[in-house]
């Protein structure tokens, strides 16, 4: 008799904190769902910010006149304006102009890559006399703006002869300068200062010189560093404007984006300030940018991952 | 020939870096000497070509400060905006990233579209989209909106409005920054914050004393990135003050833009100097070997 209540108010007491800890969890699992939707909400609404400057951009380059002063619309037009972009195409001499730029922007970019992975690799893997000063200099060089060289830039550039031509985007890639080359350098040196010793000291061990170590070992467990530079590199390369202002007068060998303003000062003889080119310019710009968005496109998914495992946050 | 290890071992470093080496002395170290002794002349670009310009000490860098009515406000005003963008930035791009890393469905198109910026253009183009839209870029284009905030608001309103702008341009900014923090998220170890969850810490708490220690040294690197990316950009005053003295004023002088262009970044120099030992002696490196 005794026994059986005993069981009894065992029982009741384990089915209240059943009860008990299946309401707490319920709580829980409610809380965790209205956490998410709030932070669904709240990066739709970032993204959003992000996005309207490019929706807008979009929306205008298909935009004539009419539409642009009507009040009524607002994101899609009455009709849609495809000369826009027939006219920004010519005056932006769109395919030869686009092949200049792969062709310089690329080609630096892959030096870039190459030769600053070389000096990180040396700045982060060999000890010799000087290196830390030396590395001073490399964030010094990060830190002085461009801008303040340019008077001697360009004498320098005049004196070599290389005016109106590519030399001045290609030289400096090669010795691991050029366009943030410091920065590139700094990255790759947090990255291989990551890395294991065992790496260097097995292979050495099997007989491999440092420049065979390198290549045969550090470059391919660097990909993904690789890559971010890269794309860096050949993103800041391509909408650099200030170097090709001083070096190339000639419009014939203008970059994409200062072709921009050749479409400007086109627009401007046929008496279309204002709103009258603001279709065709936004068409413009976003003929300029269409080639990055379709490299990031495809390139995104590995970019944002390898940022991750550069090792450059530690 | 017999080496020592440590030798050889110097010996290669030197062979890895010799080539950035001589990079580093004809396009930097060069011209930046060369830039200090032009900024201490009177050269002009006509009389560059048979050097027939003269020393005239530091009376450049005298005219900067005590003659040139434009240099030193925008000076100042960069240096204003800096304080004020630097940090919206930080704040931003660490709530940005705080809520991209959480686990939600679509996070990856989220983190895509933070960096878009980025890839997007950090000049000119950006220049031709908030050119075009100016002030309206934001929510407040509708005349209601407008008139709302004027009851509100008076004469304050062009400001608000204006800063409201001002903030969504500094945000289209922290796209390296957002995925930077990101990264920095993503290598604490989430045991720290189970023990912390075990003894009872509110997220507050967690925040404040495991997210923000441990994210310090990512944080300084964004500091510096973002002081250095506007000091560098298209948009400043002073670099576009010192583009147009030197090429669109005549006579086209060389030595004073020059002494602007020293002015500036030794200013930047020791700014970013100061910021590294205020808060710089947190970051710790795995495998140095001594």
């Amino acid at each position: 008799m005794e026994n059986t209540i005993v069981k009894t108010k065992l029982q009741t007491k384990r089915e209240q904190t059943k009860r008990f800890s299946l309401e707490r969890l319920q709580g829980k699992q409610a809380r965790q769902i209205i956490s998410r939707i709030v932070v669904l909400v709240l990066l739709i609404d970032v993204g959003f910010i992000f996005l309207l400057p490019i929706m807008r951009l979009v929306s205008q380059s298909f935009m004539n006149i009419m539409d642009l002063y009507d009040p009524t619309v607002s994101w899609l037009p009455r009709r849609w304006a495809w000369e826009n972009y027939t006219q920004a195409y010519a005056a932006l001499t769109f395919w030869a102009a686009f092949k200049r730029t792969i062709l310089i922007a690329g080609g630096s970019a892959v030096l870039q890559t190459l030769s600053c992975a070389i000096v990180g690799y040396g700045f982060a893997r060999f000890k010799f006399p000087g290196r830390d000063r030396l590395f001073l200099l490399v964030l010094f060089a990060m830190i002085v703006p461009p801008h303040a060289l340019i008077i001697q830039n360009f004498i320098q550039v005049s004196k070599f002869g290389w005016l109106e031509t590519y030399y001045p985007f290609i030289v400096p890639s090669i010795f691991g300068m050029g366009l943030r080359g410091a920065l590139f350098v700094f990255i790759y040196r947090q990255f291989f200062k990551g890395l294991p010793w065992e790496l260097e000291d097995a292979a050495m061990i099997d007989g491999a010189g440092p420049f065979r170590i390198f290549f045969k070992v550090m470059l391919p467990l660097a990909q993904p560093v690789i890559l971010v530079v890269f794309l860096f590199s050949l993103v800041w390369h391509w909408n650099d404007t200030l170097e090709p202002s001083l070096y190339l007068s000639r419009p014939e060998n203008f970059f994409l984006p200062q072709r921009l303003s050749i479409v400007e000062s086109a627009l401007e003889t046929f008496q279309l300030r204002g709103m009258w080119g603001t279709g065709t310019i936004m068409a413009a710009t976003l003929l300029v940018i269409l080639p990055l968005i379709i490299l990031y496109a495809f390139t995104q998914r590995y970019f944002v991952t390898s940022i991750e495992r550069t090792g450059l946050i530690d | 020939m017999h080496l020592t290890l440590r030798r050889r071992n110097a010996l290669n470093g030197y062979l890895f870096i010799i080539l950035w080496l001589i990079g580093l002395l004809i396009f930097f170290l060069i011209p930046l000497f060369q830039n200090f002794y032009l900024s201490l002349t009177d050269a002009q670009l006509t009389t560059i070509r048979d050097n027939s310009y003269k020393m005239i000490g530091i009376q450049n860098y005298v005219e900067a400060f005590s003659v040139d009515i434009e240099f030193v406000p925008y000076l100042i005003q960069t240096f204003t905006n800096l304080i004020t963008d630097v940090p919206i930035i930080l704040a931003f791009s660490l709530a940005v990233a705080m809520l991209a890393i959480q686990n939600v469905p679509g996070s990856v198109i989220f983190r895509a579209i933070f960096f878009l910026p980025v890839v997007i253009g950090s000049s000119v183009v950006i220049g031709r989209m908030f050119d075009q839209f100016g002030s309206q870029l934001v929510l407040f284009r509708s005349q209601s909106a407008q008139a709302f905030l004027y009851v509100y608001l008076g004469n304050q309103m062009p400001a608000f409005i204006n800063f409201l702008s001002r903030s969504v341009f500094v945000l289209w900014r922290s796209g390296v920054q957002i995925l930077i923090f990101i990264a920095g998220l993503k290598s604490i170890d989430p045991i720290l914050y189970e023990v912390a969850q075990v003894d009872g810490a509110s997220s507050w708490n967690q925040f404040w004393k495991i997210t923000l220690p441990m994210l310090s040294p990512v944080i300084l690197i964004n500091i510096i990135y973002t002081i250095i990316d506007s000091f560098t950009d298209y948009f400043n005053m002073v670099l576009r003050y010192i583009r147009v003295v030197t090429f669109n004023l005549t006579p086209n002088r060389l030595g004073y833009p020059s002494a602007l262009g020293n002015i500036y970044f030794i200013l930047i120099f020791i700014l970013v100097i100061v910021i590294f030992i205020i808060i710089g002696r947190m970051i710790f490196y795995r495998g140095e070997r001594s």
